[in-house]
């Protein structure tokens, strides 16, 4: 079953000389449960197409499907509730509130949603669980260290339930053991919870590790890249 | 919850900031409700004096003039269908001593079973009036230390009267606080004691409840004789409200403009909060929070931060307007009762005080609203932030064009003059908002005169402040409206004392004085002084002239105006400060029955030289023909001067509220001493020139020094605008310096970038603001023609130009004393991981 679908979307910055089209006609239907890598070089449009799947930016022209609601038909307060109810997002750089403490990082989007505070501490509380850190959730991320503030961030993504997580080089700011063990973290969110993940990544490594990879080069799908995670990396799952 | 949160600990981590934005807004509101509660104390404490008077009478009958009528027309009046009681009363203003004190207060001569009727006062102790005796209000008496059977003395036309208290009365209803200072005596004695025998000052009318009021004035106006007049009490307080309007005006001129300061620093305090949270922002609304969410958070601080200064500002609001009471009271030369804390006055400080938080935060919450979750992705750019400059230029280009439209209108006469202070204001709002395409060349020219001394820290000082255009044109614009309303506001308080100086040196020519009390500026009674003074005065050896001034109250159509009886005897001085006229012709057309009015009255009434005025006098309309125009500070400007003889025929005037006496210089020792044997005898104050003189300068001294306050209290706000810029631009620049202090830039050099800032923002901001503050000067010259009846001569001040600069300059240094050290003391290794 499809869960999200790209139908020729295009993105275009600027006009006349100054025109850069950051997507240009990407075509891309995932699965639900399954984990998709993107790749490409530093400017090839990966992190902009990721944006506009997430109902972050809309698309100059085309359309985004999330399960089956086309997220560029919507006004900027119906895309908004959509990201915050059903998209999660996990940035390179965490992105965490600095003046938030770990469980309150994680509940706030049920709390933007008008969530009691009881009940999104709970549901919070229980989504650090999974990811290890209910010892911390106390503390400000300024008290943790890079992996574990990436992993808080992998819980407020995740304590929505959303229908996909979108990770915009989620290991880029890890030391290689955190990159490790926050990859074996989405694995398994993918593999036990069907968790559909879509990934940005220029780590090989880490696109192993999903279950196809696609490759964007000056805004498009270049032909013939799509290929499924390679034999090595299914093996060592 | 969450957002409450979000932004409950932002503001804990920036208290200081916090804490400035708050104190403009307590400054503010403090300076609105001190105005408004001392206005309105004042505006009620002579409300309800004439409504103690008055009572429950629907109507009341004085002669025009104010003078005495015969008493016989009380029984017709009681015959009138409609009329449930007629009640006479002799009352004049007077001078008590007892206890070693000399108190003024209202003596009331009253029929005491006619009166205890109608007023319904409570006798507290001792006997009642039909007993003998007088009746002191009680707690006047309590604070006098007098009990039943003390005896005082009491000022009148006949002399210092010495009389037995018989009682303490308490008058029933609202005015019975502040009804202080009142005796209440037979009126036969009264009539007596103030040489009005068979006369009434007063009938106070009660209309039955069934009978219609308009219809009851119409009978009684039939039936009592021509020169009564028959009007509801309340028309008293018109002189009043008239002599409040001018000190009013200037309050609240001064108390607008720190509204407008505190405006502009809440705008750039919560654009600074915008700007550093930008990224927790766009995290937000990547995650989830929509626009509505992060404006309506935005929205809820201010509105916090308001509420919290609104009730701190009135907290202050009701000490100041403690001291601007004082002021009142001496400007009016009244004894104004304790403070009413009055809850319109309240509620207008509060609403100024909420209007101002909400209405800064509106663009900053419309900014973080608009701001795009996408800049929470690594690498994304701030585009937005280059184009809310050029909006700011269009609406400054709109807002400058606009008003200068109806500036130019005003000034040229194609419009009310009242407008042109709030065009100027919005003039001035939109040369600040022009300011950020003037920005760069500016600062510009200020760095290349600093480059001499400190060239490199210049250059970083400039690239800082145009890397955040919009607050540092915000903050500059701040200390260009406070430099700009300072000196225009203080300008004009420098012009306006001036005009007062030339009026008094002018219009009060004497070497002495003597009075029984100063008449209340705002209804011009006074105490009657004893007849024998006169006489007694005159035979004293060396003086050369002896005047006299009786203040009446008249009617001039629907005006209530003050008449100014006079004797301008050949040879005297000249005593008028005159607008129109030629002094010498005003004096001869003055003893031919001509008169002279108020600049105020003949601006109102749109009276000109050679004109005439409809005076109602005891022979009906008197059409009197104006032979001059002159300038007048007394009760308001609504005063008609004329000749004694002529106010005697016309009004029946009589007895005297003040001598004016010349002397042969060689005298001038003997004959003060003579007097002064003489006013201890009678019980009145002797006053030199220089004695009044310092009297008027200290009223002045008490007007100007609240004004100066409240423009000290706008630089006070415009330099928490600097403060909160510097500590802003240092917060940002903290990578950066710590990078230059690696590459070996020393704490001095540091300090000395950031005092850069703060002389680019204050010489752009200041010296500007004086130009603009002589234009506001000029501006409210013309603006005050409505109010005091002629155009104040417009004065260039230069000493105060340059104590200006110096002190805008001065405050924009001291401002940055912390920032400054904030940067010189950063730790640079953690300087350099700052985000």
């Amino acid at each position: 079953m499809c869960i999200v679908e790209a139908r020729d979307v295009r993105k275009t910055y600027g006009a006349g000389e100054t025109c850069v089209e950051a997507v240009r006609g990407v075509d891309l239907q995932v699965r639900k449960g399954e984990f998709l890598a993107i790749m490409g070089r530093s400017g090839s449009g990966k992190s902009t197409f990721l944006s506009i799947l997430g109902g972050i930016e809309t698309p100059t022209a085309g359309s985004v499907l999330l399960e089956g609601v086309d997220l560029a038909s919507l006004r900027d307060e119906a895309r908004t509730v959509m990201r915050r109810r059903r998209i999660g997002f996990v940035f390179q750089l965490f992105n965490l509130i600095p003046i938030l403490t770990a469980w309150e990082n994680v509940a706030l989007p049920l709390e933007l949603d008008g969530m009691p505070t009881g009940e999104a501490r709970e549901r919070a509380a229980a989504m650090l669980d999974v990811v290890n850190l209910a010892a911390r959730r106390h503390h400000m991320p300024g008290m943790m260290s890079g992996g574990e503030q990436q992993r808080v961030a992998v819980a407020r993504a995740l304590v929505i339930r959303p229908a996909i997580v979108l990770a915009d080089e989620p290991t880029g700011n890890l030391d290689s053991a955190n990159g490790e063990r926050l990859m074996g973290l989405f694995r398994r969110l993918v593999d036990e919870e069907q968790q559909t993940l879509i990934m940005v990544t220029h780590d090989s490594a880490v696109a192993d590790q999903a279950d196809r990879v696609i490759h964007l080069r000056d805004g498009q799908v270049v032909d013939g890249s799509e290929h499924a995670a390679s034999d090595q990396g299914r093996e060592s799952r | 919850m969450a957002l409450w949160r979000f932004a409950y600990r932002h503001a804990s981590m920036r208290p200081g900031r916090s804490a400035l934005a708050l104190l403009s807004i307590v400054i503010s509101v403090a300076a609105v409700s001190s105005v408004a509660i001392a206005v309105s104390t004042t505006r009620i404490a002579y409300r309800e004096m004439f409504s103690t008077l008055s009572g429950p009478a629907a109507l009341e009958i004085s002669a025009e003039g104010g003078g005495g009528f015969d008493g016989n027309v009380v029984d017709a009046v009681r015959q009138v269908p409609g009329v449930q009681q007629a009640v006479p009363v002799i009352q004049r203003p007077s001078i008590m001593y007892a206890r070693n004190q000399r108190v003024q207060l209202l003596v009331l001569g009253v029929e005491p079973d006619t009166y205890r009727k109608f007023r319904g006062y409570q006798l507290d102790e001792g006997q009642d009036l039909s007993a003998g005796g007088v009746l002191l209000e009680t707690q006047f008496a309590q604070r006098m230390g007098l009990r039943t059977g003390d005896q005082v003395r009491l000022l009148t036309r006949r002399g210092l009267r010495p009389l037995n208290i018989a009682g303490l009365f308490r008058v029933v209803g609202a005015g019975a606080l502040r009804a202080g200072g009142m005796m209440l005596m037979p009126i036969t004695q009264a009539q007596s004691l103030f040489a009005a025998r068979g006369k009434l000052d007063a009938i106070q009318i009660v209309v039955h409840e069934t009978a219609a009021v308009e219809t009851v004035q119409q009978h009684i106006a039939a039936q009592v004789p021509q020169g009564l007049d028959v009007r509801p009490p309340v028309t008293h307080t018109q002189l009043a409200e008239e002599t409040l309007a001018a000190s009013e005006q200037g309050l609240l001129l001064a108390s607008e403009f720190s509204l407008l300061l505190a405006t502009f620093i809440i705008l750039n305090t919560f654009l600074m909060n915008v700007g550093e949270r930008r990224k927790h922002l766009a995290i937000l609304r990547a995650i989830g929070a929509t626009r509505r969410q992060i404006g309506k958070l935005l929205f809820a601080e201010s509105f916090v931060l308001g509420v919290c200064g609104t009730l701190l500002g009135l907290l202050a609001g009701v000490a100041g307007a403690y001291l601007l009471i004082g002021t009142l009271d001496n400007i009016l030369m009244a004894s104004l009762p304790p403070m009413v804390i009055s809850v319109p006055a309240l509620a207008i400080a509060a609403l100024c005080g909420l209007g101002v938080s909400i209405v800064g935060a509106a663009f900053p919450a419309y900014r973080a609203a608009r701001l795009s979750p996408r800049e929470s992705m690594a690498g994304a750019s701030r585009e937005e932030a280059e184009r809310m400059p050029r909006k700011t230029m269009i609406w400054g280009a709109i807002i400058s064009i606009v008003s200068s439209s109806l500036l130019a209108g005003c000034i040229f006469g194609w419009l009310p003059v009242e407008f042109a202070v709030t065009s100027a204001a919005a003039l001035l709002i939109g040369i600040v908002l022009l300011t950020v395409i003037m920005l760069a060349r500016l600062s510009q020219l200020v760095v290349w005169m600093m480059s001499p001394v400190v060239r490199v820290e210049a250059r970083l000082a400039h690239r800082q402040l145009l890397r955040h255009r919009l607050r540092s044109t915000l903050t500059i614009g701040v200390l260009f409206l406070g430099s700009a309303t300072g000196v225009g506001l203080a300008s004009a308080i420098l012009d306006n004392l001036r005009d007062l100086r030339n009026w008094y040196e002018r219009s009060i020519v004497g070497d002495f004085f003597i009075r029984a009390m100063m008449p209340d500026m705002a209804t011009g009674m006074s105490a009657d002084l004893p007849y024998e003074l006169g006489p007694e005065i005159a035979q004293v050896p060396g003086i050369t002239a002896l005047d006299t001034f009786r203040l009446v109250r008249a009617r001039a159509g629907d005006a209530t105006v003050i008449v100014v009886a006079r004797e301008f005897k050949t040879g005297r001085k000249f005593s008028f400060d005159l607008k129109e006229g030629d002094p010498q012709e005003v004096r001869e057309r003055m003893r031919a029955g001509d008169v002279v009015v108020g600049s105020v009255l003949a601006q109102r009434s749109k009276l000109k030289l050679g004109g005439t005025i409809g005076l109602e006098t005891l022979q009906g309309t008197q059409q009197l023909r104006i032979a001059g125009i002159t300038n007048e500070y007394l009760v308001g400007g609504l005063t008609i001067y004329m000749e004694r003889s002529l106010a005697e025929q016309l009004l029946a005037v009589e007895g005297v509220d003040a001598y004016v006496i010349q002397t042969d210089p060689q005298s001038l020792a003997d004959v003060e001493s003579r007097l002064l044997e003489l006013c201890n005898k009678h019980g009145v104050i002797l006053h030199s020139f220089a004695d009044l003189r310092q009297t008027i300068e200290g009223m002045m001294a008490g007007v100007s020094g609240c004004l100066w306050g409240i423009l000290a209290l706008g630089f006070i706000v415009a330099s928490f605008g600097v403060v909160n810029t510097l500590t802003m631009n240092v917060l940002e620049q903290t990578r950066e310096l710590g990078l230059l202090r690696i590459v070996a830039m020393t704490r001095g050099q540091v300090r000395r970038t950031v005092f850069a800032q703060a002389i680019i923002i204050g010489v752009i901001g200041v010296l500007p603001g004086l130009a603009a503050g002589v234009g506001v000067a000029y501006l409210m010259s013309l603006a005050t023609t409505p109010v005091i009846g002629h155009a104040i001569e417009f004065g260039f001040h230069p000493v105060l130009l340059v104590c200006c600069a110096l002190g805008g300059m001065a405050i924009v240094f001291v401002s940055a004393i912390l920032p400054v050290e904030r940067a010189a003391r950063l730790d640079v290794a953690k300087a350099l991981q700052y985000e």
